[in-house]
């Protein structure tokens, strides 16, 4: 099956590229079938340009076709990538909402099907099995696509290929698309963030719900956080109450965690939320509510106000680190 | 400036059970008629975003319009919008949740008929299926830019703009940092999730003051009248080339063992956390 992987330039790329891998060999895609389409603009290349030519090593097709922008616009990139995909039986989509947007704009343009936030897919002969969460993640959903041309974009929750890098010769080809801003921006300014430690490399994470109540609580309980040694994250209401910033949103919105311990208080367990944490080792939630979903999702719960319970559990954590 | 902000009313999710969901899952329909309502969350940060543009309107430039393609239930949230200061609502009619593409094609439908629309609001995605695809879609049929996530907007001067070309100030996340920039329209945009962005509440006189106001229904044959949208949709209404096979509720409780006490910490620590939080 002739087909594509499309990934552009950001600071994850090279995760995306292997999670690609992974799709693309859970279909029995072999390499010599595949292209590989790296996406690139001026201003990533200021950021990335060693890392770029690193995931242009790594690139596990056949083929490699690495198109730069002046400016990254999904449109100008669907005009550019359509040539080299419009004959392919099958295109990937790095996950995030660039890749959404690539797949279905071309989907739309081209014909075909496309799918967004595919979760895992087998494939026998030219149908396609796809699998993935619907109703803030309370569904699981199966889907058979029958009819080619197909534009997926894979979810985030894809793990990770070890990417090694096509081992036979390589084809690479350069361009830079001399195409003009369709929006005319002008005044443009990238005002870097204020870097914190993924939460997805936490070993502990302590989350927070909107049980908090309010802001000044939400900031003691990731001080709480911090004297254990844990990461902070909330849920979706904490950030929309501005509690939180965004960067600790857990769930299918913000951010995927597996750590060792998730420690949750004050969180009702909702199925969006829960999808951020199911990778868990170990989950113990705190609700006055005894009857909160949260509390039968957990391996322990305990049933109290969290201005009384987090303390105490805190303290008997330091207690027990000295 | 024309401004149409698209939304959904949704079942609240936060308030269907796990029974409620197995019970769906056996009848195979997920339109939950007896749960509250709400707007799609997401939908619910562009509406408060197309305010935000109205509060800085000292000219009287901007001008709103709010569709939501969907059954009676939502005219409650378009009223809501009218008196919060939407200038005009409108209503789709659909008995059940459509199809994202058929929405999609609504939505551009409507945009023919009753624009243009120099810049189109939606939330990124809904809660349902979540696939994210109608204003990309919308976006393609009429060959309109999208800028997806959004975080916030702004008018520009007023001497920015001339009769033939409105600009928009937008600020997103990118790759590298928070992204500001001053756009040309027309333009789609969808809103993400938005700190403190959660649809202000109208008082009572703003409610009073606008109860007599008119909702605009039209029928979907109406709207969709001239496009070719039955090209990509099924009998059964789902996407050509895509065959829905099952839909099973996700479980995703655990073996839970429940503390109480005086030293119910203690034990906790005992029994899951020692070891692993030293």
């Amino acid at each position: 099956m002739k087909y594509s992987l499309i990934v552009k330039v950001c600071p994850y790329m090279k995760n995306k590229l292997a999670k690609l891998w992974t799709f693309a060999s859970s279909l029995a895609l072999v390499p010599e079938d595949g292209t590989t389409i790296i996406i690139s603009d001026k201003e990533s290349e200021e950021f990335n340009r060693e890392a770029i030519e690193e995931l242009v090593d790594l690139v596990p097709t056949r083929k490699a076709i690495v198109l730069k922008f002046p400016i990254y616009r999904n449109g100008l990139a669907i005009g550019a990538i359509t040539p080299y995909i419009e004959d392919c039986e099958l295109n990937l989509f790095a996950g995030g909402v660039s890749g959404e947007a690539l797949a279905v704009r071309a989907s739309t343009r081209i014909g075909g099907c496309s799918f967004t936030e595919a979760e895992s897919g087998t494939r026998e002969g030219s149908t396609i099995t796809i699998k993935k969460k619907a109703y803030s993640g309370n569904i699981e959903a199966t889907y058979e696509l029958v009819t080619p041309p197909y534009f997926i974009s894979i979810d985030r929750t894809v793990k990770e290929a070890e990417l090694k890098g096509y081992e036979g010769e390589k084809k690479i080809n350069r361009y830079f698309m001399e195409s003009p801003d369709p929006l005319r921006a002008t005044g443009r300014t990238i005002e870097p963030r204020e870097a914190s430690d993924p939460l997805e490399d936490a070993k502990v994470v302590l989350a927070m719900g909107r049980g908090v109540g309010n802001k000044d609580t939400a900031e003691k309980v990731c001080d709480m956080a911090e004297e254990i040694g844990a990461a902070s994250g909330c849920t979706r209401p904490v950030v929309m109450n501005a509690w939180l910033p965004k960067d600790k949103q857990i769930g299918v919105s913000g951010s995927i965690i597996s750590p060792e311990v998730c420690i949750v208080a004050g969180a009702g367990g909702s199925p969006a939320f829960y999808e951020g944490i199911s990778g868990s080792g170990t989950i113990i939630a705190i609700d006055t509510d005894e009857k909160s979903p949260m509390l039968k999702k957990a391996d322990a719960a305990i049933v109290g106000d969290l201005g009384e319970v987090l303390p105490k559990l805190v303290e008997e954590i330091t207690k027990n680190k000295k | 400036m024309k401004i149409l902000v698209c939304f959904k009313t949704v079942a609240d999710a936060d308030r269907i059970s796990q029974q409620d969901w197995q019970e769906a899952a056996a009848a195979d329909d997920y339109e939950f008629p007896h749960v509250p309502t709400i707007i799609d969350p997401l939908g619910e940060s562009a509406l408060e975003l197309a305010l935000r543009l109205k509060d800085q309107d000292e000219d009287g430039r901007v001008h709103l319009t709010a569709l939501s393609v969907g059954n009676k239930k939502c005219e409650k949230d378009l009223r809501t919008l009218a008196a919060l200061g939407f200038n005009e609502l409108y209503r789709v009619h659909s008995d059940t949740t459509p199809h994202p593409v058929v929405a999609s094609y609504a939505i551009a439908s409507f945009c023919r008929n009753h624009g243009p629309y120099d810049l189109i609001l939606m939330g990124d995605k809904s809660p349902e299926v979540g696939s994210g695809k109608t204003p990309l879609i919308v976006s393609e049929l009429l060959t309109r830019p999208c800028m997806i996530e959004i975080d916030a907007l702004s008018l520009v001067d007023e001497d920015e703009d001339t009769a033939e070309e409105l600009h928009i100030h937008v600020e997103r996340g990118g790759d590298y940092g928070i992204i500001n920039e001053t756009l040309r329209l027309p333009l789609i945009a969808t809103v993400g999730d938005v700190p403190g962005t959660l649809l202000r509440v109208p008082t009572l006189k703003q409610r009073n003051a606008t109860k007599d106001v008119q909702i605009h229904m039209e029928q979907m044959d109406h709207t969709l009248s001239g496009s070719d949208w039955k090209e990509h949709i099924t009998d059964q209404g789902l996407a050509r080339g895509v065959i829905l096979k099952s839909l099973t509720p996700v479980h995703q409780e655990r073996d839970v063992k429940v503390y109480t006490g005086e030293d119910a910490t203690e034990r906790v620590y005992e029994d899951f956390l020692k070891g692993k939080v030293e």
